[in-house]
């Protein structure tokens, strides 16, 4: 019996080295992919993006998360196990030309002041058959 | 099937702030099918005030005449004891509201659409304890809300 994960995860990394702005990044998804199933956001400094950030995310030119959508509506804490750090899509979200592409927008927040910081964004494909 | 995600974002200016507001459905929507509130409100805004403050928002729809979703927020800080109570009055008896971990997860409903607008109001629950409390006069307030689509978008 094979053990062999199934889920390809890939990311893309953006750097915030300005407050108030926006940074765009994108991507394609293994060729290999059959499926989208969900995504995830990290930082290195988590409270930069719980607090300052939103986004928008596209894949093959569809809009799956609208500008204005909060960074934090997509972090996992500590205590979410591992393998349950997907935001699961809710849809079947085919490859199509495999471009992933975000928007991520900063915003100031009273109680998380601007230093530069890191983002990066998850994405989690099945294997095609 | 196919869902779409919306977000409507509402900005509090003011103490004791009521906001009447709507929630324009998008056209091809079947059913909303989960709801989630977020806020910027942190108690760090609030120096020298010992509990919390936070708000309502409820959503009505128009042709029942009935609030059919309230929730009623807490500030923010991104700590454990920042959970968002409810006191909702969905009609989904089996709608489930929690946080898995600290991954945020959504208000499971499910209300097939016959409006194509509901009815948004949000009330700002600030107390005055007197002169040297200071409001800080701005915080957001997000309404996510997940519809199922008739079809996919073009």
């Amino acid at each position: 019996m094979s053990h062999r994960s199934k889920i390809i995860k890939e990311w893309v990394d953006l750097s915030v080295t300005n407050p108030n702005s926006t940074v765009k990044g994108s991507f394609e998804v293994d060729k290999m992919a059959g499926r989208i199933i969900g995504i995830g956001l990290t930082s290195n400094y988590d409270d930069m993006l719980y607090f300052r950030g939103s986004q928008r995310i596209a894949i093959n030119e569809k809009e799956i998360y609208p500008d204005g959508y909060e960074s934090k509506m997509l972090m996992h804490g500590l205590n979410v196990p591992v393998h349950h750090r997907i935001i699961r899509l809710g849809e079947v979200i085919e490859p199509g030309n495999r471009r992933v592409e975000i928007e991520y927008k900063d915003t100031d927040h009273p109680i998380a002041g601007f230093s530069p910081y890191a983002v990066r964004l998850y994405v989690y494909s099945i294997l095609a058959d | 099937m196919h869902i779409k995600r919306t977000v409507t974002m509402i900005a509090v200016t003011k103490p004791q702030h009521h906001i009447s507001f709507q929630v324009r459905h998008p056209e091809n929507a079947k059913a909303l099918i989960a709801i989630r509130v977020t806020t910027t409100l942190s108690r760090a805004l609030k120096i020298g005030v010992k509990f919390p403050f936070g708000g309502t928002l409820s959503m009505a729809r128009p042709d029942h005449g009935d609030v059919i979703f309230s929730d009623e927020l807490k500030p923010d800080d991104n700590t454990t004891d920042d959970l968002t109570t409810v006191s909702s009055q969905a009609l989904a008896d089996n709608a489930r509201y929690q946080r898995n971990g600290t991954q945020q997860t959504f208000f499971e409903v499910y209300f097939p659409l016959t409006d194509a607008v509901w009815d948004g109001y949000y009330e700002d629950h600030y107390v005055p304890l007197g002169t040297s409390v200071k409001f800080t006069p701005l915080y957001k307030v997000s309404l996510y809300l997940i519809y199922e689509l008739n079809q996919q978008e073009p």
